[in-house]
């Protein structure tokens, strides 16, 4: 497996981020301007029609001034000939004019006071009493010539007694009541109409600052969504400029479920396949290397094995016998360079064969033959050696695409190397078990023994050739394993046991429908 | 007083607000008055032609027609210095042309009802009308006689020229509003403290009087 991908750090800020945001400002610009503009029009419209309404109001309370004096006027009019007309009738009527002017003043309501000078007579008041009202009665004075023929008791005595006759009228305080309170509305509506301008200002003012709330709302909401859509966008393009750079092991941030998310997420997806491509096809290059190499050794060492060993032969065969300690110190050195010949062909059988793994040629198999083939083949390891070998065949049919003879000799390295490596670590008996395990659109078989297991730090090192901790391994079985499984398309890692020892998983592909559903 | 004036007035006035407990009627501008003890009473004169320009034609035309100006004058005495208020009264006097006698009627309301004085001219009844002249303003035993010792005392006044009635409604309601109707009240109440402070009449002038001390006997 490789080392964990570096997450690159997402952008504070981008080139689109900030144009998103200016987009969204400007749109709230130009949303709250115009609704500004819209507030302004209202208020200008029904400040109008409210001017309007009050200038008609204005004018008419204007056009009440005139015909308030007018009627004053006509009161006043009207004062003077009842005036008039109350010295007149004193003027024929003898007796005491006293009793006259009461009499007068008690048939007329609004008369106030009566007040007759005559020359040489005392002059005479008659009045009605005042009010206990706050506001005193508003009066209007009226003077007139007595008529020439006297009044009363003085008429008989000469008709030089005309005199004068002052007349006090009340004056109906309803009209001036009324009258005030037009002044009062009239000023109440100077004072709104006054008012107006300050207060269209103020309400203007508020609503400006509304809208200057909501537009700060506005740009901080427009700076919050465009940062978060543009960050992931500009994210991905930095990890895809960084992969473009050769480094396959940078990822995205893939938070969230948006069409950015599921983006970043394929494009990870797809950068672990690359990298898994990658570390593959870097094996088996230095798988071809290491056969190219091993292919060389082999033909290099075979070539003279044959003549040494006949050499040799023909050594010990030539032996006349003669000197018994010269004939066994021979024997011995043949013996010694028979046995190393065998070694060395040993070897370079095991060379020849990690030279000439032949190459992959998938089919469609079923698993469980494959399985059921290795079993038979390597059921010998209970029999003969004390071992336990158990197989699982799924119950169902599963078809793979792999190549079955090489498939079953990955099988058998992987249960020879667990066999070797559990005896060298002295168990008994040796276990190893071949479980399945499916998911979706693979299969994944799983080679358990109860060795010594793996260390950490060498499971990945394991797999290169000529890599081995064993005392009589050759370092290439498990390299010609991994070398099969990547042929097939696989992947092979390896994990604790349950048993103790070590788990080789392999990954394959499946080839069956359960590909399609799954 | 323009709206500008009176917003930043306004605008003083809440930043201010912490500090409202310490300013004093002192910080009032200050006019001339003159000041004379009859009997027991302390009397003022102080002339405030402010209240009424011979320029404001509308206030003029006003007057002209028949309708009442009403001036209001509250007088404060305080003691210099202190936050101490002495007496208070308030005087409150009409003035109008009278259509039925063709004369300026200036109405005083005292306490035994309403003076009445009459003018021919137009510009004499607006002399005497934003003139105390020879006002009580509070009884003399009120006073502490103390002569250029101190104490003083000074006389803030308040001069209304045609006071505005207060509106009810909406003021103070505990009605608890829900809705469209709860934010016009909020809009309301916004758009009326950001105008400034509703006008309290035409007119107003707030001014206060020089210092003045009694003699002691």
């Amino acid at each position: 497996m490789s080392a964990s991908p570096t997450r690159l750090p997402t952008p504070w800020w981008g080139r689109l981020g900030v144009r998103v945001a200016a987009a969204l400002v400007v749109l709230g610009v130009m949303s709250v301007g115009a609704s500004l503009y819209l507030a302004r029009l209202s208020v200008d419209y029904f400040d109008a029609r409210l001017r309007e309404t009050l200038d008609q109001s204005r004018e008419l309370a204007e056009e009440v001034e005139p015909v308030h004096r007018e009627l004053i006027d006509a009161h006043i009019e009207a004062f003077r000939a009842r005036a008039q007309v109350i010295a007149l009738t004193l003027g024929p009527v003898g007796g005491d004019p006293r009793e006259q002017l009461r009499a007068v003043l008690g048939q007329q309501a609004d008369l106030r006071e009566l007040t007759l000078e005559r020359p040489g007579h005392d002059v005479v008041r008659v009045d009605r009493p005042a009010s206990d009202d706050a506001e005193p009665w508003q009066t209007f004075d009226v003077e007139v010539e007595l008529p020439a023929a006297g009044v009363g008791e003085g008429a008989s005595e000469g008709a030089t007694g005309a005199g004068e006759l002052r007349v006090v009228f009340e004056i109906d305080p309803a009209i001036d009541r009324r009258y005030q309170a037009l002044g009062e509305r009239q000023r109440e509506l100077g004072q709104q109409r006054s008012d107006q301008a300050e207060l269209e200002a103020a309400a203007l003012e508020v609503v400006v600052g509304a809208g200057l709330v909501v537009l700060l709302f506005a740009i901080a909401a427009g700076v919050v969504v465009a940062r978060a859509t543009t960050r992931k966008a500009t994210a991905l393009s930095r990890v895809m400029a960084r992969v473009g750079e050769g480094d396959l092991d940078v990822r995205a941030q893939a938070r969230g479920r948006d069409e950015l998310a599921t983006l970043a997420r394929a494009f990870n997806g797809m950068l672990d396949e690359l990298a898994q491509a990658q570390r593959r096809v870097a094996y088996l290059q230095r798988i071809g290397a290491w056969q190219g190499m091993a292919r060389r050794i082999a033909h290099e060492i075979k070539n003279p094995l044959t003549p040494i060993q006949l050499a040799v032969q023909q050594l010990r065969d030539k032996d006349p016998g003669l000197d018994p300690r010269f004939s066994a110190m021979l024997r011995t050195s043949v013996e010694i360079v028979e046995d190393e010949v065998e070694g060395l062909r040993r070897m370079v059988t095991t060379f020849s064969q990690f030279a000439k793994v032949p190459e992959v040629r998938t089919r469609a198999e079923p698993l469980a033959r494959v399985l059921r083939e290795f079993e038979r083949a390597y059921g010998h390891l209970g029999d003969d050696e004390g071992g336990e070998l158990h197989v699982e065949v799924p119950e169902h049919e599963v078809i793979i695409a792999a190549d079955r003879q090489l498939l079953k000799q990955a099988l058998v390295n992987l249960v020879e190397n667990a066999v070797l490596s559990a005896r060298e670590a002295g168990r008994a008996p040796v276990q190893v078990r071949v479980t399945v395990r499916l998911d979706p659109g693979e299969v994944t078989l799983l080679v358990d023994d109860n060795g010594p297991g793996i260390d950490q730090e060498r499971r990945e090192r394991v797999f290169e050739p000529y890599e081995t901790s064993r005392k009589s391994g050759t370092g290439l079985g498990l390299a010609i394993v991994k070398k099969i499984v990547l042929d097939h398309g696989g992947e092979i890692w390896i994990e604790d046991s349950p048993l103790g020892g070590a788990r080789f998983l392999l990954r394959l592909r499946r080839s069956d429908a359960a590909t399609a559903g799954a | 007083m323009s709206a500008r004036v009176r917003r930043r007035t306004v605008l003083a006035g809440v930043l201010g607000a912490p500090l409202l407990a310490f300013v004093r009627p002192e910080s009032l501008s200050k006019r001339s008055a003159k000041f004379a003890e009859v009997g027991n009473s302390i009397q003022m004169t102080l002339s405030l032609p402010s209240l009424i320009r011979a320029k404001d034609q509308e206030a003029l035309k006003s007057i002209d027609s028949g309708f009442d100006t009403t001036f209001e004058f509250t007088l404060d005495v305080w003691e210099h210095g202190t936050r101490e208020l002495v007496a208070s009264r308030t005087l409150v006097l009409k003035l109008r042309r009278d259509p039925w006698k063709k004369h300026y009627l200036l109405r005083t309301k005292g306490s035994s009802g309403w003076i009445k004085r009459s003018f021919e001219d137009r510009a004499a009844a607006i002399e005497a009308a934003v003139t105390l002249d020879g006002v009580k303003i509070c009884s003399a035993a009120r006073l502490t006689r103390g002569g250029e010792a101190g104490p003083f005392y000074f006389v803030e006044i308040l001069a209304l020229r045609n006071p505005l009635r207060k509106r009810g409604g909406g003021e103070g309601g505990t009605e608890t509003r829900r809705g469209q109707g709860r934010d016009a009240e909020w809009f309301r109440r916004l758009v009326e403290t950001l105008a400034g402070e509703r006008a309290l009449a035409e007119q107003v002038v707030h001014v206060r009087t020089n210092p003045f001390f009694l003699l002691p006997r």
